[in-house]
């Protein structure tokens, strides 16, 4: 009779847990926001760099040409202060007449037309006087260099060690552009031509 | 309310039936027995910080690209206050089932509102250091609705949970219960999230007291 009982007992007590039910539960919650995006690079002039119309006879035949000098400032504002790099990657790529550098665009899809060069110059982090480091195998070592070639990784150090990047919550530096044309004696310029640099800065958390 | 009356009849058949096989042989009469309990008595259950769990603003980048993150465990204090020592046990329910990436152990976490068919982790509960009466206790598991027990601090989907004196396999009567309700909530490998707007974790889950 005991175990019959059960299934009985059971029925009538599904409906008492049912009159209490508001009293006998509680409600637990898990909460949160994932976000996207800890830092936020931008650059002045919008990132753009424009050298306006020049003359194909003022540059040299027999050697490169040095177009411009331009300097823009690039601040990186993260969350909280943290491990960056920024890694750049070049939309050219295999359009530089110099393999380090950026490309400038091809002329008749063979030929190089130039190439430009990213230098960082007066990092300033958290307001103190920082300097830039590289690395070229994604992050793993670093070195004290301000020459961005195009893929590596840069990021700030304290002057002291430049072996390891810094938690930096605000990055300000100049970030130099020299924009070179190459000799123009390979170069088809009997019609116009556009100069077509672009690269992209990317933040990469460590 | 309907299924419960359902229930009634049929078991009050069963009871005549095979009281009246034994009776048989003796006498042309014939027995119905109806027993059972209705409790004025209840409990109270109660989680601290009013059952809400806030991880807060996670970056994405801290998450992993290929096997889920594990963010810091969360412990709830859990108080289960009756009239008199009853027999309970506590029954995770998932409001969120569908989420889940394992539904038979975790429950869900709700899914990307912006790419639904994402799901976003799983939450792990688990039951540590449970006092009742001033006594310490142990945590069992039952997998059949009370019908066997096990020790286990895991608390998985629809799992009941009851508590026993240290070395018992049955849940004893608690007329105070306090605990420790720990949450592990994981967020799922982000190569299967889309995480270029902000996403809100949704985890929801109903802790029910069922009396044994």
């Amino acid at each position: 009779m005991k175990s019959l009982l059960t299934p009985l007992a059971t029925g009538l007590l599904l409906l008492g847990s049912a009159a209490t039910y508001a009293a006998s539960t509680v409600d637990l919650t898990v909460k949160g926001l994932i976000v996207p995006s800890a830092c936020t690079p931008s650059l002045t002039r919008g990132g753009v760099i424009d050298h306006g119309k020049i003359s194909a006879k003022d540059l040299r035949p027999d050697n490169p040409t040095l177009i411009g000098t331009h300097t823009m400032t690039m601040a990186v504002i993260c969350d909280a202060p943290i491990q960056f790099a920024l890694h750049s990657v070049d939309n050219r790529a295999g359009s530089s007449a110099s393999p380090a550098n950026y490309g400038l665009g091809l002329i008749n899809g063979t030929q190089k037309l130039g190439w430009f060069l990213l230098t960082v110059r007066n990092p300033v982090a958290d307001g103190a006087q920082m300097q830039s480091i590289v690395s070229g195998d994604g992050g793993n070592t670093w070195y004290g260099d301000n020459a961005w070639d195009a893929g590596l990784y840069v990021s700030i150090a304290t002057m002291a060690d430049p072996s390891q990047p810094a938690s930096v919550k605000e990055l300000v530096t100049d970030l130099e552009v020299q924009t070179v044309i190459a000799r123009t004696d390979g170069l088809d310029l009997s019609n116009e031509v556009t100069i077509d640099g672009s690269a992209t800065l990317e933040v990469k958390y460590l | 309310m309907a299924q419960s009356m359902n229930t009634y009849p049929c078991t009050a058949v069963i009871v005549f039936w095979l009281t009246s096989a034994a009776a048989a042989h003796a006498a042309s009469k014939v027995d119905v027995t109806v027993t059972g309990r209705l409790t004025p008595d209840a409990c109270l259950v109660t989680l601290s910080d009013e059952g809400v769990i806030d991880h807060g603003k996670i970056l994405s980048h801290t998450l992993s690209d290929d096997v889920v993150t594990e963010l810091p465990s969360r412990v709830l204090q859990l108080h289960v206050q009756c009239g008199r020592p009853m027999l309970f046990a506590l029954v995770g329910l998932d409001n969120r089932a569908q989420s889940s990436l394992d539904p038979d152990v975790l429950y869900g976490l709700g899914r990307n509102i912006h790419a639904p068919a994402e799901r976003l982790g799983s939450v792990a509960l688990s039951y540590r250091n449970p006092v009742g009466d001033a006594q310490v206790l142990q945590v069992l598991a039952s997998d059949d609705s009370g019908e066997t027990w096990r020790p286990a601090s895991e608390a998985w989907p629809k799992t009941y949970i009851g508590f026993a004196p240290v070395g018992d396999r049955q849940p004893d009567f608690i007329g105070q219960l306090s605990a420790q309700l720990q949450i592990d909530t994981s967020i799922n490998a982000t190569q299967y999230l889309t995480l270029d707007q902000a996403v809100p974790l949704d985890g929801s889950v109903v802790l029910d007291l069922r009396y044994l």
